[in-house]
């Protein structure tokens, strides 16, 4: 159940941990995976979670309620908490490419899928890349920073030169920008 | 000449119509989108919140406008894109209305 003031994190292990007691697999993606892999420099506003099988609403919703969440449009909200939950469609992927593995952290009992510390930068740098959102390359930075060890920088770069051959709209310039932001 | 045709790709002709839009003239905003169509806007808002629950199109705001285009970030974006080009390309209706609209710069005092 989700008490007034739990945390992003948290909510994210409570939910994680609700499908999976349903037999189904949500992965955490998006910035609340940023948020997962460096909470001192990005706290996003909702968890997203895409869930390996497609579910209705309504079956979504019997599996968020329990925890004390309540549809408001297209996302969930609890009393006593300033972040929402949003399950976004699949597939889990990044740009062009499909996630098929994640990480599952387990902690007193509960679960949490999430994306991996380089699909995070991956999606975080996706968002600057399409939409000039500067955010999103401060957050990619601060992911690759912090989970530093994680981060295969070759494989990235490989990612990148691969997205920008197949979306002519993408700016190979985007790329330099991160490196020189990770090595300020 | 367009062919015509009863069924429609993404569930609904006026969706399939504002995609073979957008990969012309995006970003487009709701109300634009509506009037270049001839349909209503709440159709028009409707229809574009569905293909954003399906991940095809994202919307974002510029000042107080809400902007609808394609999403680079889909998964199938690119072959999504080409498809709709195709389709675009056989349909002179909707490049006739993408050719009305202006996008280079207007000097302020000009007529639009």
């Amino acid at each position: 159940m989700i008490q007034p003031g739990t945390s992003l994190i948290d909510g994210a292990f409570a939910i994680c941990t609700a499908f999976d007691a349903a037999g189904f697999v949500a992965v955490l993606c998006g910035g609340s995976a940023a948020s997962y892999y460096a909470p001192d420099a990005y706290m996003s506003a909702d968890d997203d979670f895409v869930l390996t099988v497609g579910l209705t609403r309504t079956e979504i919703s019997d599996i968020m309620r329990p925890l004390g969440f309540r549809e408001a449009g297209r996302i969930y909200v609890a009393d006593g908490i300033a972040w929402s939950a949003d399950f976004p469609p699949g597939p889990l992927a990044v740009g062009r490419d499909l996630i098929t593995a994640w990480n599952t952290i387990r902690r007193d009992g509960e679960v949490l899928h999430v994306v991996t510390p380089l699909d995070a930068v991956r999606d975080r740098f996706m968002h600057y890349s399409a939409w000039d959102d500067y955010s999103g390359l401060t957050q990619a930075v601060a992911v690759a920073k912090a989970q530093r060890d994680a981060i295969d920088l070759a494989a990235f770069r490989a990612w990148t030169e691969s997205e920008c051959r197949e979306t002519p709209q993408y700016d190979p310039k985007r790329v330099t920008e991160f490196v020189r932001a990770l090595r300020a | 000449m367009a062919a015509h045709r009863d069924d429609a790709l993404f569930g609904s002709q006026l969706r399939e119509r504002i995609l073979t839009l957008l990969v012309l003239i995006e970003p487009a905003y709701p109300r634009q989108i509506a009037t270049l169509l001839g349909a209503h806007l709440i159709s028009v808002q409707n229809a574009t919140r569905a293909l954003q629950e399906m991940g095809v199109v994202a919307t974002r705001l510029f000042g107080r406008t809400r902007l609808v285009e394609l999403d680079r970030r889909w998964y199938a974006a690119a072959e999504l894109r080409t498809l709709l080009e195709r389709l675009a390309e056989a349909d002179p209706q909707v490049r006739t209305i993408a050719s009305t609209v202006r996008k280079r710069p207007r000097l302020p005092g000009k007529a639009v």
